[in-house]
């Protein structure tokens, strides 16, 4: 945590009372899939099938987006509910997408793994790791031929930064001066294995410099620290200074995916216990009441409103009917004006 | 009507296009002179570095970026140089493009077209040479357009273009370069309006009415077709040549007519001959048509081997005129 004086500056207790909101939706919400998920039976279960959770990495998502108007661009890989969340997804319609209900924001033909809420400026989320690097470089340069002043963000995890499509985009990114944010959401693994060990030693913050796009790091525990370096980079973009390399170290405390088989086998002994003492969700509330003087009926208000949100989406999704077949059956491609026979 | 070759009908329609709708952007691989082909020679001048933009060694990157492009208000041209590096994007056309309109229930189109050149005849070996449109329609999310004759390509670039939905324009080399391929031939050229036309998509054309034996054809075979067709004449065998035009989607319905008058169907494709085209074509009649049928549905391709670029080598490996006489003689021989 960055010292309560430099905290200060950066944002009102007001303000970062409403990033702690929003984190705890983001908490809640994930661990309610979590709590009613199986991968082996479709039997009186809410949520099946390949799940990523972020829970550990919520200060992450949340401080980039609050950075973001509604209208910027973001592109997610399949680790994407706290992303679209925290860039203002209704909960209701995301959580519906995930149970695979009509009423979900693509009526439950994405997923998990692809939730996509234009209205959001939401891209696309992407089970192969690191397309969105490239999708939001794309949905940059057309924000900036067309002069709107919009930015687009690429979330990604470290396991992502050896795709050679990572690569690719750095370079276009930096030669076509994009208003596009590389973030990189490090939370040491790519799937099971820790990244660290199929990389050289070198940051993987070189692979952004060696093209000229300025990197910063940033704890990415600290919603506010996140929040003021993307700020920065947004800032930089929209004044068409180009690209930036935006660094979060995280954790996620939960296994790679809802399930997962080897969820302790490959944590280094005492990480998981270290890395729960540094989450944002169990440190801010003392750091609201010490340095902002929120009180602890303003904190017990707020993760009353939070259940609030969590349940009233989960009513709206259960509440929704599944998609009947002729709508799974169809729709592959949007209407075309000249018809034809398909 | 003026005369005009391939290279040309591709860059008027480009014009067109490109003049009437300021989104439109083409992008490539080496374009900044004109392309390898000069299908966008001289529009950069016209339309600006902005619009015509030479891209680095990505494919996998500025496809995927074109997904971004066409939901922030542009309408990307992505130019790929030859089919065969289309499988560095591959991802990037199969999981990111494709799926985007039916995963979001909708809520998102992506309007872009995909140019690539493909096929042999021309010596560029085995990984320069092959054809892959049964690739990218087998997983669904794709239209694929492939035209055989200069009036189609521009009729059908620009309606790709128009496309809400995300459209793979296949060039083919016997269209794109003079074939055969031999010093002196110039380009093919054929008379085309000169006042704007559409052609729609999944719309085949009957190129010539015969009664004995359809042949469905596409892309670099619409020729071929032809003038085996015309060989055929003077055998006393009438030949109906039905071009495809666009495999996704395809016009099941003019193909079955056409099998309905004949009961002969022979389907000619330059890509190899298993799991391609054909194979869907004639399963399609066959489950239709099948006692309409008076022999069984016969296919010409590419030998399953890879494309050699020896060209006497890979002259055997090709399909041409001679093959698809042959062909069409044994379905004729078979009932």
């Amino acid at each position: 945590m960055v010292p309560a004086s430099e905290v200060e500056k950066a944002m009102s207790g007001d303000e970062l009372l409403e990033l702690y909101r929003r984190m705890l939706v983001i908490r809640k919400f994930e661990v309610f899939i979590r709590d009613h998920h199986s991968r082996t039976s479709t039997e009186d279960v809410l949520f099946h099938g390949m799940t990523h959770l972020s829970i550990g990495q919520e200060a992450a998502a949340v401080g980039a987006c609050a950075a973001l108007e509604r209208d910027d661009y973001i592109a997610t890989t399949y680790r994407n509910h706290a992303a679209l969340l925290a860039k203002g997804a209704d909960p209701g319609k995301v959580l519906a997408e995930i149970m695979g209900r009509r009423n979900g924001y693509n009526h439950g033909k994405g997923g998990s793994m692809h939730v996509t809420v234009p209205e959001v400026g939401s891209l696309g989320s992407f089970a192969t790791v690191g397309v969105s690097a490239a999708v939001a470089l794309g949905a940059a340069f057309a924000a900036l031929k067309n002069k709107t002043k919009r930015v687009a963000v690429g979330f990604f995890g470290d396991g992502a930064i050896n795709t050679g499509i990572v690569a690719e985009s750095f370079n276009m990114a930096a030669l076509w001066r994009c208003p596009v944010i590389f973030f990189c959401e490090d939370n040491h693994y790519a799937l099971t294995t820790r990244t660290r060990s199929v990389s050289p030693p070198q940051p993987y913050s070189a692979r952004a410099t060696a093209h000229g796009i300025p990197a910063v790091h940033v704890d990415g525990s600290d919603v506010v620290e996140v929040y003021e370096a993307t700020r920065a980079a947004v800032a930089r973009a929209r004044d068409g200074l180009g690209p930036t390399y935006v660094e979060a170290k995280t954790y996620r405390l939960v296994g790679h995916m809802v399930g997962e088989r080897f969820e302790d086998r490959y944590r280094a002994q005492g990480e998981l216990d270290r890395w729960k003492g540094r989450d944002a969700l169990a440190r801010l509330p003392d750091v609201l009441q010490s340095a902002y003087g929120v009180t602890a009926d303003a904190l017990a208000a707020v993760d009353r409103a939070a259940d609030a949100v969590v349940k009233q989406a989960i009513e709206y999704s259960l509440s929704s009917e599944l998609p009947t077949a002729e709508e799974v059956g169809s729709g592959v491609f949007a209407p075309s004006p000249e018809g034809g026979p398909g | 009507m003026t005369a005009i070759n391939a290279r040309e009908a591709l860059r008027q329609a480009l014009y067109e296009e490109m003049e009437r709708d300021p989104s439109i952007v083409y992008l490539g691989e080496d374009v900044g002179l004109g392309g390898l082909l000069d299908v966008v020679s001289g529009l950069a001048e016209r339309f600006g570095r902005d619009r015509i933009i030479p891209t680095p060694i990505s494919e996998a990157g500025f496809v995927a970026a074109a997904l971004g492009m066409a939901q922030a208000g542009l309408r990307p041209l992505v130019e790929i140089m030859w089919a065969d590096l289309s499988l560095c994007a591959a991802d990037s056309i199969l999981n990111g493009i494709a799926k985007l309109h039916y995963k979001s229930g909708g809520l998102v189109s992506v309007p872009l077209v995909i140019t690539m050149t493909q096929g042999g005849g021309v010596g560029h070996g085995n990984s320069q040479s092959q054809c892959v449109e049964a690739l990218f329609g087998h997983l669904p999310g794709m239209k694929i357009v492939c035209p055989g004759t200069v009036y189609d390509a521009k009729g059908l670039l620009k309606t790709s273009i128009r496309d809400p939905n995300p459209v793979i324009f296949i060039q083919p080399c016997a269209l794109m370069f003079p074939w055969p391929h031999r010093k002196g031939v110039p380009l093919h050229t054929e008379d085309v309006p000169d006042e704007e036309y559409l052609i729609p998509l999944g719309r085949a054309d009957i190129k010539r009415t015969g009664s004995d034996v359809t042949l469905a054809c596409y892309g670099s075979m619409v020729r071929k077709s032809l003038a085996a067709a015309q060989e055929l004449a003077s055998s006393q065998i009438s030949v109906e040549v039905v071009d495809l035009r666009s495999l996704i989607p395809m016009d099941v319905d003019t193909i079955c007519a056409s099998v309905d008058k004949t009961r002969r169907l022979v389907i000619a494709q330059e890509a190899h001959r298993h799991l391609g085209f054909g194979a869907e074509i004639a399963a399609i009649v066959g489950e239709r048509m099948f006692k309409r049928l008076v022999g069984p549905v016969l296919r010409v391709g590419a030998l399953d081997v890879p494309i050699p670029q020896y060209p006497g080598l890979e002259h055997m490996v090709l399909p041409g005129v001679e093959s698809i006489v042959t062909m069409v003689k044994r379905a004729m021989a078979a009932s």
